[in-house]
């Protein structure tokens, strides 16, 4: 049973972020339509793959007449943080049936993941598959509209716009959302130098070396502050 | 290539793309985790959403572009505060556009 509620306040807590998201669908429908590819198949691409970066990345690949493993390998790199996502939500959804959960699974993103599990730490009682399901949905269904409406209006839009900044916006957005405490912010900091310092790496290498990076750098600190804190009270 | 390559493409990535999404969603509960992986993962959310951001808005074709000529750094920096200071996801992503496309177009 799906209670509407829990999928409206699922629905309301990503439309903030649907500003963001339109210029990103927009992009990746023109260039869709600019890399040669059929309506059909932009859509196929979309609905099939549904993940906007390595989505970008195959369309680049492809201009390049690249070797069909080459592509398959880069999307599936740029796509295997998905698995931490996966792992992190996985708690919520215990007691979800397999069809929903392969449902969610299929529609989950970087933003619904973010919020949805930062919403379910501070509301324990929450109907976690309807919130999931209703902030997913959300988003698949303006990634296909914008996808398409990207692909009729073509050429129409100046590249110059750099519509593609609206994504790291809507992460910038929810960065702070479930952020407790310090070790919070190491693990920021120190996924930010990784991810900068390793972006040279090829294949989005960089992106998984830094998040498991910032993910030890947070619980190590952890650690080591609630030891202080244990120190300090035993005085 | 040939559209029927393009669509064995785009199938193995979205097959291999949803088995990451599902994977633990799936397998979890099914065996025992450590207790450590438990604690680590509050630090998801933050470290990958950082990892994300920081590339996108400093490197630039493959060099670090630290400088107030750089509309992403600028425009992101000052998103970064007011999602800070406000916690507000509608305001972060406007003032963000806003700057950024001030800085480009003037």
């Amino acid at each position: 049973m799906i209670n509407k509620d829990s999928v409206i306040r699922g629905v309301k807590s990503v439309t903030p972020l649907i500003l963001g998201i339109i210029p990103f669908g927009l992009i990746s429908g023109i260039t869709a339509a600019n890399t040669g590819l059929s309506i059909g198949m932009a859509m196929l691409m979309s609905i099939g793959i549904f993940a906007g970066a390595s989505q970008l990345a195959v369309l680049q690949l492809l201009s390049n007449n690249v070797h069909m493993l080459v592509i398959i390998y880069t999307a599936l790199i740029i796509n295997l943080r998905m698995m931490i996502y996966s792992l992190s939500i996985a708690p919520h959804l215990q007691k979800v049936s397999t069809r929903w959960k392969a449902l969610l699974a299929y529609s989950m993103t970087d933003q619904s993941y973010a919020i949805s599990t930062v919403h379910f730490l501070n509301n324990p009682e929450e109907d976690t598959k309807s919130f999931f399901f209703g902030a997913s949905i959300t988003l698949w269904i303006i990634w296909q509209i914008t996808t398409i409406v990207g692909f009729l209006m073509g050429s129409i839009i100046p590249s110059k716009l750099g519509l593609e900044f609206g994504i790291p916006l809507t992460f910038i957005a929810i960065l702070f959302k479930g952020v407790v405490g310090w070790a919070g912010i190491i693990a920021i900091i120190v996924s930010a130098l990784v991810s900068v310092l390793a972006s040279q790496l090829p294949m989005n290498i960089g992106l998984v070396l830094a998040a498991i990076a910032g993910i030890a750098a947070g619980t190590i600190s952890e650690i080591i502050f609630s030891k202080n804190r244990r120190a300090s009270n035993n005085e | 290539m040939s559209n029927l390559h393009l669509i064995l493409t785009i199938i193995i990535i979205g097959i291999g793309t949803f088995l990451f999404r599902f994977s633990f969603i799936y397998l979890y509960g099914k065996f025992k985790l450590p207790d450590w992986t438990q604690r680590s993962l509050r630090y998801v959310p933050p470290a990958v959403l950082s990892a994300l951001i920081f590339p996108a808005i400093l490197v630039k074709d493959n060099n670090i572009w630290i400088s107030a000529q750089n509309p992403r750094l600028v425009a992101g920096i000052i998103a970064i505060l007011i999602a800070w200071k406000t916690k507000n996801l509608l305001l972060t992503i406007a003032v963000g556009l806003g700057i950024f496309w001030l800085i480009v177009f003037i």
